[in-house]
């Protein structure tokens, strides 16, 4: 039996189980995953690991209650004890019970996708990826000043069927890869890390190995090297209320943390209050609340061609969809599933629930949740005509609250801006502020030939814990009146 | 599965890879873990997961290069095809010169209790029960969210340098965040076993700081006196934890890094990594097959120790501390049973040192803003309060904090005489409160 006949043939028999042990609702996926990660360090391989993974979760509505029970091992007996363990999962939430479980409705489908890409990373050789990196952190540690030059390259291959008690059997396989180099130099008081072409260990995309090769490491391992140094010895960011123009990758972690959490249903509802938090969102604030300025139009967009949060149906089932979130400043929607879509009467889920493995309970998770690109045709017009500003680049440290309103966010990378021009390096700049009024304070924004999808394979959310791979569009963006400084 | 596969049958599967041709070395590790978690949210269950896996990783030396690979595969066919990817990796890798070969045999000392059969055993019925338990302890017109979560897990490790161990654990946890009136609390326990979970505490805390908390005022930022809860306590630890690395300290990215021996924090400090601790919970023995080593980090203030895996040791001319992640490892060793030990106050007597300042329960997305400064960035939650004479006197809205960890140390004034086991990020640690003087503030909320 081929491995996609063999999901199925497992999957249907959870549910058949399930069903029989009274689930009104069941659906299962057998997930396949396998992985690649390179790490290196100064050179010097610092790990070579491939993962693989298989097994089945099945998931129920019993008693109306959910149920969720997985299990790596694939045998007919590991897959009807786990479909009865689902099954004794929701009888036992009558101990604690809530509203019945009901879930929009959805056309049940019979489909195939798969991830477009041109070259698969798992098929390039894998000493020619290593070498690479070893060539790309060879440069950047015999910049002098550097002790520590970092490469990482990862792939990931995740072959699902997905076959529900509504009819739905659904086949896809997502690949995803990504990469970066890091620079570190050492002083006695603090270091200075610089990464190319972002932090959390690069960029990421549901592509192939296109994506990594466009990232020329090795030709801009120099450049990120010296700028690490540069910043040792950089003035500190100066502290105060000033103009803010951020690089598109610090834009997309902004969207992300102010934008794509405080607009998951599961938070707005209160569901992840323990651990996630929860979201200054509410229901009616639908077409009613000013997000931002006229200039901010978000969307929840998981058919993003070659982005890392693009997929062909979500974990429910459900076809991958683009939703509004922001119009026009003003709040538009939320990311949503087919419980919380109808616990509001919205008809339709936004397709958006998704579960890092097998094992993992599918929840709401961002997408591709993207800034639209505005009409500034380069960083210079968004610098036109600030007298007094600062520039930041590269994510280094994040937070916000449990509510997504008073963040602070560090980066890696500062200049000041004199008369409408880039002036010297500053270092730790950091800025802080509260969601509304920062995104009602931007008044530039770049256009389409600035913006780009930018990757986060890390998006942690659940208990236990998983990983989301999402994404967000975005431009370099300008912002007034926004508190700086350089801790 | 609620029950253990057994050494045998799992150091069976090992074998599968240690047999493997062609490499120099092999190393394997089967990890089995059970188990389940009740989620529960506006006090009722909403998500309750259970299952099983085991996973078995092999590391391959071939001529000094080194690869990796890992199998959820649990037959012995599935392991060799592992150990072969592992192999072939390993071949087209460069050298690692840094590579400090296999772990040998090791003794394990007996430690009783780490592993609880009825904690293995829990039903899914009986996690609903404990949430039952804790939600029985709320107030009128409380909710609360939170989980209750029992896991075990056994693991067999060898090597063809000879390892040859095994060991089973178990762990269990409560924790909530309870609502009422606008206002939030917190509480929350962990153990190996889930009957020494002090669920209904766990509800009982967590509801009282709620109803303390109602109608909160605003308040200045700066730098306030603090009293600071273990959970508070523990996010700092955490994150202090990390520059005890022997790798961080090697490359210069930690504090202490040409300065061990020095005094960094109050004498009243007493830290260590001690995974052999009464309550510790996890196997005896780390990703590498060191038996764990309990390391005082800092003592009377002064940081003396780091930990070490067996290639930062190998580079330090020492001996691994037992602190290594499962190999690959860039990572360097982690310290991840720290415990602060307690001093001889109550918290209302640490609260009683205190004119005007703030008491903490919790800290929320705390991030490092400079790892050399320990400096570090987070928000309050869950019930903060003005302290006024030495008296805890109402609620205030939360506050961000940027602040040097080792500077708050070093204002240390006032230990806690509980420790208290922190679950939320499902470590191990154990802390008292703490008083801390002039704790910095940047900003405050709404909320």
């Amino acid at each position: 039996m081929d491995e996609d006949a063999m999901g199925t043939q497992r999957c249907r028999l959870a549910v058949e189980v399930a069903t029989a042990a009274g689930a009104t609702y069941a659906d299962a996926r057998v997930v396949g995953l396998a992985s690649e990660h390179l790490a290196v360090r100064n050179g010097e391989v610092e790990g070579v690991h491939q993962p693989a993974s298989t097994g089945l979760g099945v998931r129920v509505i019993a008693g109306g209650r959910w149920g969720f029970a997985a299990s790596g091992d694939l045998s007919d007996s590991a897959v009807e004890r786990a479909a009865r363990l689902a099954v004794e999962v929701a009888e036992a939430g009558h101990l604690a019970s809530g509203p019945t479980v009901r879930l929009a409705e959805v056309e049940p489908e019979s489909a195939t996708w798969a991830t477009p890409m041109h070259e698969d990373p798992f098929t390039v050789a894998l000493g020619d990826k290593l070498d690479l990196l070893v060539r790309a952190t060879e440069a950047m540690v015999a910049v002098p000043g550097v002790e520590l030059a970092e490469g990482r390259m990862h792939a990931w291959r995740r072959r699902s069927r997905f076959v529900s008690s509504e009819g739905a059997d659904i086949a896809q396989t997502i690949v995803q890869c990504g990469g970066g180099i890091a620079a570190t130099a050492v002083g006695e008081a603090e270091t200075q890390t610089r990464s190319y072409p972002n932090s959390f260990g690069g960029d990421f995309g549901g592509q192939g190995y296109d994506l990594i090769r466009a990232l020329d490491l090795v030709g801009r391992a120099g450049r990120v090297a010296e700028e690490a140094v540069e910043l040792l010895a950089a003035p500190a960011c100066p502290a105060g209320e000033t103009t803010l123009v951020l690089d598109g990758s610090q834009v997309a972690l902004q969207v992300h943390e102010s934008i794509g959490h405080p607009v998951e249903l599961d938070r707005v509802l209160g569901t992840e209050a323990a651990y996630a938090g929860t979201s200054f969102l509410t229901p009616d604030d639908v077409g009613r609340l000013r997000y931002g300025s006229p200039l901010l139009n978000v969307v929840a967009d998981a058919t993003t061609p070659g982005a890392l949060g693009t997929f062909g149906y979500d974990d429910e089932g459900v076809a991958a969809t683009s939703t509004p979130i922001v119009s026009e400043g003003v709040f538009a929607g939320f990311l949503s599933s087919r419980e919380t879509a109808a616990a509001l009467g919205l008809g339709a889920s936004g397709a958006t629930v998704r579960a890092q493995s097998w094992a993992h309970l599918p929840l709401i998770r961002m997408t591709n949740v993207s800034l639209l690109p505005g009409s500034a045709a380069s960083l210079e017009e968004l610098l036109d005509g600030v007298d007094r500003g600062v520039y930041l680049e590269t994510n280094r440290s994040w937070s916000i609250d449990d509510r997504r309103v008073d963040f602070q966010f560090g980066t890696e990378w500062g200049r000041e801006i004199r008369d409408g021009k880039l002036s010297r390096v500053v270092r730790n700049g950091a800025y802080a502020g509260r969601t509304q009024p920062f995104w009602a304070s931007l008044d530039a924004l770049g256009g389409p030939s600035l913006w780009k999808a930018w990757g986060l394979p890390n998006c942690g959310k659940g208990e236990p814990a998983q990983v989301g791979y999402v994404a967000h569009g975005a431009a370099p963006a300008r912002f007034r009146h926004v508190q700086v400084g350089g801790r | 599965m609620r029950e253990p596969t057994g050494a045998d049958p799992l150091h069976d599967l090992l074998d599968a890879a240690l047999g493997l041709d062609g490499a120099d070395e092999v190393e394997a590790r089967a990890v089995h873990t059970w188990g389940g978690l009740a989620r529960f949210a506006d006090s009722a269950i909403h998500q309750h997961v259970a299952g099983d896996d085991t996973s078995v990783s092999v590391r391959v030396n071939s001529g000094g290069r080194v690869g990796a690979a890992s199998t959820n595969d649990a037959t012995s066919a599935g392991v060799a095809a592992a150990a072969a990817r592992a192999l072939a990796a390993a071949r087209l890798s460069p050298p690692d010169p840094r590579y400090p070969g296999l772990a040998g045999p090791a003794t394990l000392a007996e430690e009783p209790g780490r592993y609880d059969e009825a904690t293995a055993a829990t039903s899914p019925r009986q996690r609903a029960m404990a949430v039952a338990a804790l939600l029985a302890t709320l107030g009128p017109g409380q909710q609360a969210a939170g989980a209750v979560s029992t896991t075990a897990a056994e693991v067999a490790f060898a090597t063809t340098a000879g390892a040859r161990l095994y060991a089973l654990s178990t762990r269990a946890s409560a924790s909530a965040v309870v609502t009422g009136d606008g206002a939030t609390g917190h509480g929350e326990d962990a153990a190996r076993a889930l009957e020494k979970v002090d669920v209904a505490g766990v509800g009982e805390r967590a509801a009282a700081t709620a109803a303390a908390a109602v109608d909160p005022i605003d308040i200045q930022p700066g730098d306030h006196d603090v009293v600071l809860s273990p959970s508070a306590v523990a996010t700092l630890v955490e994150y202090l934890g990390e520059a005890f690395s022997a790798k961080a300290v090697a490359e210069g990215r930690s504090p202490f890094t040409g300065h061990l021996g020095k005094s960094f924090a109050s004498p009243l400090i007493h830290l260590a990594d001690d995974p052999t601790g009464e309550g510790a919970v996890g196997v005896p023995f780390d990703g590498e097959g060191t038996p764990r080593r309990r390391v005082q980090l800092m003592a009377a203030g002064r940081a003396v120790a780091v930990v070490h895996d067996r290639a930062s040791a190998a580079a330090a001319g020492t001996t691994s501390t037992g602190h290594g992640l499962s190999a690959p490892n860039p990572w360097g060793p982690s310290a991840s049973h720290l415990t602060l030990s307690p001093g001889s106050s109550s918290v209302e007597d640490l609260v009683a040192g205190i004119d005007r300042g703030l008491l903490v329960t919790r800290f929320w997305y705390t991030r490092t803003v400079n790892p050399k400064r320990t400096l570090v960035t987070g928000m309050t939650r869950d019930g903060t309060f003005r302290i006024e004479g030495g008296r805890r006197v109402g609620a205030v809205h939360n506050l961000r904090y940027n602040q040097s960890i080792l500077e708050a140390l070093a204002r240390c004034d006032g230990v806690g005489n509980r420790l208290h086991a922190c679950s939320d990020e499902g470590g191990d640690i154990r802390v008292p409160a703490l008083r801390l003087r002039a704790f910095t503030f940047t900003s405050a909320s709404d909320h």
